[in-house]
């Protein structure tokens, strides 16, 4: 058994925090610090079986749907309707479980953070590529991560630069060791790297191509080849070449995932999904909207219908600079009767949400204290609203057609309608003309709802909406390019606590850093309002799936690089 | 006769430059463009300033960001007419361009989907013209009595259904009863696998039949009705021939005029109905990529695909004008 962290700890005499605060120093967050300085586990840990009965066997398809076509499959370009691809062709450094919040390692067999602002990989030495059967050397993982910027500034990426802004270089330092020198201490850098776009692309095959990017389907290496890729879906076979895993997990298996094969379907029509599922077409329902459509699958005989904490978000942001008067800010948070919200959009099942999404746990602010900041007093809200100098007659509401925004864009409209005495209007449209009324610097509208999901840090969750230097500054007037002086102010101090929470190294403190934030945001009303979201979410599949990762599989992607879970016959 | 059909075809182009103007400046009316989607709410514009600072970067000014780059790459920057006539004589040539989602040749994917939709076409038409010329005649020569009475009820039904909400029906019911739908597991071509193809063509085609023999049934028994009193039909009979010689040689066939006319039309209806049908079957055609399209503001890929669609229905038209003069020896170009 090589030297793992626990053991390097004990011999070299020195505690847990304070090879924190000197090795580890400001680097990682919460679940980075039980991975930092880690390395080969020999088989420490067996496969569990979570939800999962008997013996796991080999073999069997793994059958999903999808509701588009995928625009490309290079991870650094295009992340969007492709993940059931890239998580499956692609290899990663590790990987982050945000449910247990602990880094499984993958293509590296260590991870190290020397000091704050480095941290190394060594790499395995038996991966190889798809195409030509060539080893995967650390070359090819600093090629695969220092190429966002080209690819945003050249290409139009959808891989914005919140997801890797905090690189600031990548070097190979031998063909197994690479170093990641970070702008400045970033808590989020060891997860934001276990995510969908810092999968390893061949060096070779991308230089070679037409646009310097991934243009076939064999430049990965990971467990899974392609061998369809068309409008109806893609087919995925056992890569015969793939590595063993020397240090399994509660993840990854000794000889691969345990499924052989995986066909993606495109299916755009709700029902035809549904459709799908009961006849036994496909093993899972992608995504549950609410307890109604939840409901339906919970008698079937097949299916394992679960309930998970709440993974949605929902923001009601303001266009800030018709708010620029706190008073008027405060009359809309007051205006809104969010007890009759839950009773009626969420049929009771509705918690409060924050600028930190319920999604992560620890981060998040409690329940009672949200609630305190999500008060329905329509007196106060009217006379607040006249102390601003009742600065609107009419307010538009912008929804996009996602049932669950219209619904909450409704009830907001005639709540306000009642407690303030202002006009109010609903709009609704299709997502591009959403999006584009979101970015249009004359916004038209006061109010626009934006429904999101889970993400595993802060930075790319709840708080890209929240950040002026991210959604907040483009899309809801408050960036720090605007005329009013004190929004100006909020703005840079909002900006501050977020990279003093991203530099923050211990877990504890940062988590602190956190709340000092949200409550900042909260207490000034600024940005906009983090609306109740449903209480839970649902998780709908095939009972012969063992082993289906319930906890992960509603945050973020991750879940389908499980290689544990399996089919029972 | 082929002055008619020179006529005829000179003024194909003409109509598709009106038809893809409008399409295009429809488009371009729209809101957002198809650099702005691609980015979604995401602020393209951070790789920018190359800050110091941590994971966050500051929106320089003075810089030109990723939208702006894209924008300029699309040509999206450029006016109204320069992004029209720069498509169009493209267009004229056979090129599409590429599509702005994916960079894959517009002209290629079209050529992919293109036969699924005329073979759905082609078999809608031949079901909803078995089903609705018989019914049609059934009804036609039996007025007022039950049968007809039922037929017609049946084709209003038909009529007024709207064919997503059968198409959600055919899908859902059977999963739900027994397990099964037609939805197919992998989409196979004609010409690698005839009776697979069929077998998933055959659900999209029906569901469009349904409205469209109603309508040809209604259509056949009005007309059938008013010949079916004719003077040359009474007059065929004064002559002894059998009733069912009078009804097929005789009145069907004067009849036909309007048949033809009928699902003339009715492919423009079909060809509508497809992109709701191919997006309920899960089925790879033109109406899917074009839904696909709009929905990612791909507009030159809408316009590619809308630009078919016109084309075919004005080759259509003009084979059922073509048609006239076989049916109709009195007909003449």
């Amino acid at each position: 058994m090589s030297e793992n962290y626990w053991l390097r700890l004990k011999n070299n005499q020195i505690n847990r925090r304070g090879f924190l605060k000197v090795g580890a120093a400001a680097g990682v967050g919460a679940g980075a610090l039980s991975l930092v300085g880690c390395g080969d586990d020999d088989a420490s840990t067996a496969a569990s079986s979570s939800s999962g009965s008997g013996k796991p066997v080999r073999g069997g398809t793994l059958n999903v749907v999808k509701g588009q076509v995928d625009e490309g499959i290079d991870p650094g370009l295009k992340v969007i309707n492709n993940t059931d691809l890239l998580s499956r062709i692609y290899n990663h450094t590790h990987l982050y479980k945000v449910s247990t919040n602990e880094f499984l390692l993958d293509a590296a067999t260590s991870m190290e953070q020397p000091d704050a602002q480095t941290i190394t990989f060594k790499l395995r030495d038996d991966m190889k590529f798809h195409a030509d059967g060539s080893a995967v050397t650390a070359e090819h993982v600093a090629f695969s991560w220092s190429r966002f910027p080209d690819l945003l500034e050249n290409q139009g990426s959808q891989v914005n630069a919140s997801n890797w802004g905090f690189i600031e270089s990548v070097d190979a330092i031998d063909s197994s060791t690479v170093k990641v020198n970070l702008k400045a201490p970033s808590a989020s850098a060891p997860v934001l790297m276990a995510t969908t776009p810092f999968g390893i692309v061949n060096k070779a095959q991308v230089l070679a191509s037409e646009n310097n990017n991934v243009q076939e389907e064999d430049a990965g290496a990971g467990p899974y080849i392609v061998t369809r890729r068309d409008a109806t879906g893609v087919s995925l076979a056992r890569y015969p070449d793939y590595y063993k895993h020397k240090n399994p997990s509660n993840h990854f298996v000794e000889d691969g995932p345990y499924i052989d094969a995986q066909e993606t379907r495109v299916i755009v029509d709700r029902a035809a999904i549904k459709a799908a599922f009961l006849s036994g077409d496909i093993d899972y329902v992608p995504t549950i909207n609410d307890r109604l459509e939840f409901e339906e699958f919970t008698n079937l005989d097949f299916a394992k219908a679960a309930e998970v904490g709440s993974t949605e978000a929902r923001l009601l942001a303001f266009d800030n600079i018709k708010f620029t008067d706190k008073r008027a800010r405060e009359a809309i948070s007051l205006g809104i009767d969010y007890e009759g919200l839950i009773r009626t959009v969420y049929a009771g099942d509705g918690i409060y949400d924050g600028p930190i999404g319920q999604a992560l746990k620890e981060m998040a602010l409690d329940q009672k204290t949200l609630k305190s900041y999500r008060k329905y007093d329509p007196a106060e809200a009217k006379k607040k609203w006249e102390a601003a100098g009742s600065p609107l007659d009419k307010i538009r509401i912008e929804c996009n057609q996602d049932p669950r925004s219209t619904s909450l864009g409704e009830f907001v409209a005639q709540s306000l309608k009642k407690s303030l005495g202002v006009e109010t209007e609903v709009l609704v449209h299709d997502i591009s003309t959403w999006v584009a009324r979101a970015r249009e610097p004359e916004k038209q509208w006061e109010l626009f709802v934006v429904p999101y999901g889970a993400s595993p840090t802060p930075e790319s969750y709840s708080m890209t909406m929240m950040n002026p230097n991210a959604f907040a500054g483009v899309s809801w007037s408050f960036g720090m390019d605007q005329p009013n002086a004190g929004l100006v102010a909020d703005a840079q101090k909002v900006v501050d606590l977020v990279e003093a929470q991203s530099a923050e190294v211990d877990p504890e403190a940062r988590i602190e850093k956190l709340h000092e934030l949200q409550r900042f945001i909260l207490d000034d009303v600024l940005v906009g309002i983090n609306m109740p979201v449903p209480g839970h979410s649902y998780i709908v599949y095939n009972k012969r799936l063992q082993n289906f990762p319930e906890d992960d599989y509603l945050l973020g992607s991750l879940f389908m690089r499980n290689h544990d879970m399996w089919i029972a016959s | 006769m082929q002055a008619y059909l020179l006529r005829r075809l000179i003024a194909i182009p003409f109509m598709l430059i009106g038809i893809t103007l409008l399409l295009f400046f429809l488009l371009f009316l729209r809101p957002g463009n198809a650099a702005l989607t691609n980015f979604g709410l995401v602020n393209p514009d951070q790789a920018c300033d190359k800050g110091e600072r941590g994971t966050y970067q500051s929106t320089g000014s003075g810089c030109e960001g990723g939208l702006a780059r894209l924008e300029k790459e699309y040509g999206l920057d450029r006016p109204f007419f320069v992004q029209y006539g720069d498509w169009a004589i493209h267009a004229i040539q056979g090129d599409f361009g590429l599509s702005l989602k994916n960079r894959r040749s517009i002209s290629a994917q079209i050529g992919e989907r293109l036969p699924t939709t005329i073979e759905i076409g082609i078999i809608t038409i031949i079901l909803s013209t078995l089903i609705g010329v018989p019914v049609g005649i059934i009804s036609a020569i039996r007025p007022g009595s039950w049968i007809d009475g039922t037929l017609r009820i049946t084709t209003i039904i038909g009529i007024s259904v709207p064919n997503f909400w059968v198409g959600t029906l055919a899908i859902m019911l059977p999963a739900l009863w027994w397990g099964w739908t037609p939805l197919a597991r992998s989409y196979v071509n004609f010409v690698d696998s005839p009776l697979t193809n069929l077998s998933i063509v055959i659900w999209p085609a029906l569901v469009l039949a349904i409205g469209s023999a109603a309508y040809v049934a209604r259509i056949v028994r009005s007309s059938m009705l008013e010949t079916l009193y004719a003077d040359f039909t009474r007059t065929a009979r004064a002559k002894g021939l059998t009733e069912r010689i009078v009804v097929l040689r005789h009145v069907f066939r004067s009849s036909m005029i309007t048949v033809l006319t009928v699902i003339g039309v009715q492919l423009g209806a079909i060809l509508g109905g497809s992109v709701i049908a191919e997006q309920i079957f899960a089925v790879p055609g033109l109406g899917l990529l074009i839904f696909e399209a709009i929905m990612g503001i791909d507009y030159t890929l809408v316009l590619g695909g809308m630009t078919m669609f016109a084309l075919m229905f004005m080759i259509v038209t003009l084979a059922v004008d073509l048609l006239y003069t076989l049916v109709d020896p009195r007909i003449r170009y």
